[in-house]
């Protein structure tokens, strides 16, 4: 037995520190996601999907609104509103007062694609990354690498893309990709096909999801001001939100009422470059961060006086 | 829990701990350990099965206890009576709504009106194997070959082993259950060769198996738009994932049983190897198959001995048939198995059946010509018969063959990027098969006569290439039978 235990101390020796570094390896190259579960809990933050995840950047509210706001948004498939998210945002919340928090909504993430738009179990973020990973603020995070790493190893060493950084404030910068206006459109068609033929036709307005949008505004209250996002969208992307809910600013009324204020941004479309029809291109990111971050600004002087 | 995952590694260390340290060569102290953690595996998969394992297993325990101390007639009594139940729960668990939907289209395709509603069962995990395990016992203490335990744990254990419960090997009770009652002393050398099996079980299933289900299950989800050449390509490569995914499997539970000191029954030798569909079935889920040929096909080809060839035929194409039913409820897994049977007609008439020859290899290791085009041919008819057994329904099958033979776009290019990567590992591991094909398991000798450090530099490979080639994880194609 002492020769066994020996051995097997020698042999698996080299594997497990090769497997503890890569822990130390990981970087915002790796995945989309990694980086935003090993930082510290956050006293601000920005959530929503992958619009506020490439478009809002901590940088700039940081330079107008002198605060560190924490971008902890995910994609529309990891992170809609639900309880997932919920239980989540409230992980990587410190539970210090005086946060700001930039909540960016559209009528993707309060709709679900299931037969029943409010059954919980068939989610679409069920299992995914925020589900599975319930340590959101260390480094390395062994949980989040074996749970949705699991198959690509190898993206560790040999990055999938070239275009894609995290960020360790938590923004996601797409860079390098053509932003001539042929590979715009192509991108953007693609992505309006994918939205109009597979995502529309099964999307459903969820109360669940609006409840749980309810929930997370009015958990976040607590530790300080919350205002409600819409971002900027492509023209042909806004028909496609339209027909899947005409009436969306009056269903997050009720939201909006305990928020301390929303913003619909869409009404400014045409001044900003997409990438694909749905996601801004980060200069146009930077513009809609500094609007943002004004408007809270003179959100705030006005709730002062 | 699949036997793979870092889960189950986490789970068998702490098993293994208090099996060697504490417990150490305290047998009833031991199997308390490991039926205790049986029923801990098998709840995490599905606890609301628990109650139906545990009433078989008592229900069959005292069976064997009556069979062995009752008069012959009342001892046949209760072996029937035993056998009847585990067929039962069988039919009533995996068959019921199959034979109720089939009826039911036949009365209404015959014009008689049958809306016939199916239940709500849920089909309890590993219940094809345990049933088996719990029939066999029964029967091989009504035959007198072994003795009725009368340790209930000891029972339990062989029934619910972790390891094998899921997706076998069926052990038989006269191999098994004398290595529970022993005092179980710790063999260096069965643990190291347990975790040499682990390991090339795990190089089998996560860098071969489940590489290639992501490419045959695109295939197969999407028939009419493929071309003939791609699905030519699939049913290879979909034989190949079969047999890593399922060898891989039984690699990995007969080195844990190792590890924990037992010798679970082997379940394939080589069978791609084989020269024709007799040696393949010889070779290919030998547990099962030597199960139902002691339970069914030798009383039947005792039965039909009056037949002579015929009867032959006969009973194993009835063998053949129950082998490829009891994979599931479908009609295409009994066309699976008739498929089989009828392959078997050609070498009984010939007398191929009734010959075992040892496979013979060239000075340069290869095998010869003639052996080479009989192993093609094996390879190519088992290939045709693992395309019915993958088809969901007849309508499927029938697609799939159409699209085969189709000739027109027969070599549309298809994408092959994903599974390029994996072909040299195939290779790799035909080759290190056939080179070790006369021992228990491919690694289990390679390199014996090695340096040990270069010996470590090949599992550290093999370790480095299931790290760096591992595909998403796939369920276990036999967990689902």
């Amino acid at each position: 037995m002492k020769n066994l235990i020996k051995k097997v101390f020698f042999f698996s020796t080299p594997p497990i520190i090769a497997l503890i570094s890569i822990g130390f390896i990981v970087d915002g190259t790796t995945d989309a996601f990694y980086i935003r579960f090993t930082t510290p809990k956050q006293q601000s933050l920005i959530l929503g999907t992958s619009r506020a995840a490439q478009a809002l950047q901590p940088i700039v509210f940081k330079k107008v609104l002198k605060k560190d706001i924490y971008n902890y948004s995910f994609t529309g498939t990891q992170s809609p509103f639900g309880k997932i998210y919920y239980e989540s945002i409230k992980q990587k919340h410190n539970k210090a007062k005086n946060g700001i928090f930039i909540i960016a909504i559209d009528p993707w993430s309060i709709s679900s694609q299931c037969e029943n738009p409010n059954d919980l179990s068939s989610f679409r973020e069920n299992n995914l990354c925020l589900d599975n990973t319930y340590l959101v603020d260390i480094k390395p995070n062994y949980q989040y690498l074996y749970k949705n790493l699991e198959g690509k190893y190898k993206d560790i060493f040999i990055p999938p893309t070239n275009y894609m950084y995290l960020h360790t404030d938590g923004w996601l910068e797409i860079k390098d990709l053509a932003m001539d206006s042929l590979s715009i459109l192509r991108r953007t068609d693609v992505k309006i096909n994918t939205y109009r033929n597979e995502m529309l036709p099964k999307s459903k307005f969820s109360t669940t999801r609006l409840l749980y949008l309810k929930k997370t505004v009015s958990y976040l209250k607590e530790f300080g001001e919350v205002y409600l996002v819409r971002i900027p969208i492509h023209d042909r992307m806004m028909q496609i939100e339209n027909d899947l809910m005409p009436n969306f600013n009056i269903k997050i009324k009720e939201v909006q009422a305990i928020s301390n204020g929303y913003i619909d941004l869409t009404t400014r479309n045409g001044e900003f470059k997409y990438l694909d029809g749905t996601h801004l291109h980060q200069d146009s990111g930077k513009k809609v961060s500094i609007i943002l971050a004004n408007w809270i600004k003179n959100q705030q002087k006005k709730n002062k006086y | 829990m699949t036997i793979n995952s870092l889960n189950f590694l986490l789970f068998f260390v702490v098993i293994y701990f208090f099996y060697n340290f504490p417990l150490r060569e305290k047998t009833t102290a031991q199997n308390w350990l490991l039926l205790i953690s049986s029923y801990i595996f098998y709840g995490i998969a599905n606890w609301k099965m628990i109650p139906l394992l545990l009433c078989s297993t008592l229900i069959f325990y005292i069976l064997g206890i009556l069979i062995s101390t009752s008069s012959e007639k009342k001892s046949s009594l209760f072996t029937t009576t035993g056998v009847v139940a585990g067929i039962g729960l069988l039919l009533y668990f995996k068959y019921l709504n199959f034979f109720i939907e089939s009826f039911s289209t036949l009365f209404n395709s015959i014009g008689l009106k049958a809306n016939w509603g199916t239940f709500n069962i849920i089909l309890p995990l590993g219940i094809s194997f345990f049933t088996f395990r719990l029939i066999s016992y029964i029967i091989e203490t009504y035959r007198g070959k072994i003795e009725p335990t009368r340790d209930f744990v000891v029972f339990a254990n062989y029934i619910a082993f972790f390891p094998t419960i899921i997706s076998g090997p069926i052990d038989r009770p006269n191999n098994f259950i004398p290595q529970l009652e022993k005092k179980r002393t710790f063999n260096y050398n069965l643990t190291v060769d347990g975790f040499r099996q682990i390991l090339w079980g795990m190089f089998k299933k996560m860098v071969i198996a489940d590489n290639l289900a992501i490419f045959i299950n695109n295939t197969w989800s999407d028939i009419p738009n493929q071309s003939g050449s791609t699905l030519i390509i699939t049913s290879i490569l979909y034989s190949i994932q079969m047999y890593t995914d399922f060898s891989g499997y039984s690699d990995m539970a007969i080195g844990v049983g190792k590890i924990l000191g037992f010798r679970i029954t082997k379940n394939f030798n080589y069978p791609f190897f084989a020269r024709n569909v007799a040696e393949y079935w010889r070779n290919w889920h030998i547990s099962l198959t030597s199960w139902l040929t002691d339970y069914v096909f030798m009383p039947l080809n005792v039965k039909f001995r009056n037949l002579g060839k015929q009867g032959l035929i006969l009973a194993i194409v009835i063998n053949m048939v129950i082998v490829g039913l009891w994979h599931g409820a479908n009609w295409t897994y009994g066309a699976f198995g008739l498929y089989h049977g009828l392959l078997f007609i050609p070498l009984i008439i010939s007398g191929a059946f009734f010959k075992k020859k040892k496979l013979k290899t060239t000075k340069l290791g290869l095998p010869t010509l003639n052996d080479f085009f009989k192993i093609l041919g094996t390879f190519t008819l088992v290939t045709i018969g693992l395309i019915i057994f993958r088809s969901e329904n007849i309508h499927q099958l029938n697609n799939y063959i159409s699209g085969l033979l189709n000739l027109t776009d027969f070599f549309t290019t298809t994408d092959y990027s994903k599974i390029k990567p994996i072909i040299p590992f195939i290779l790799i591991m035909f080759i290190i098969e056939w080179r070790k094909k006369d021992s228990e398991f491919a690694l289990s000798s390679l390199g014996r006569e090695w340096h040990f450090s270069l010996r470590w530099i090949m599992y550290y490979m093999i370790l480095f290439s299931i790290f760096w080639l591992s595909g998403k994880e796939q369920q276990f194609i036999y967990f689902q039978f």
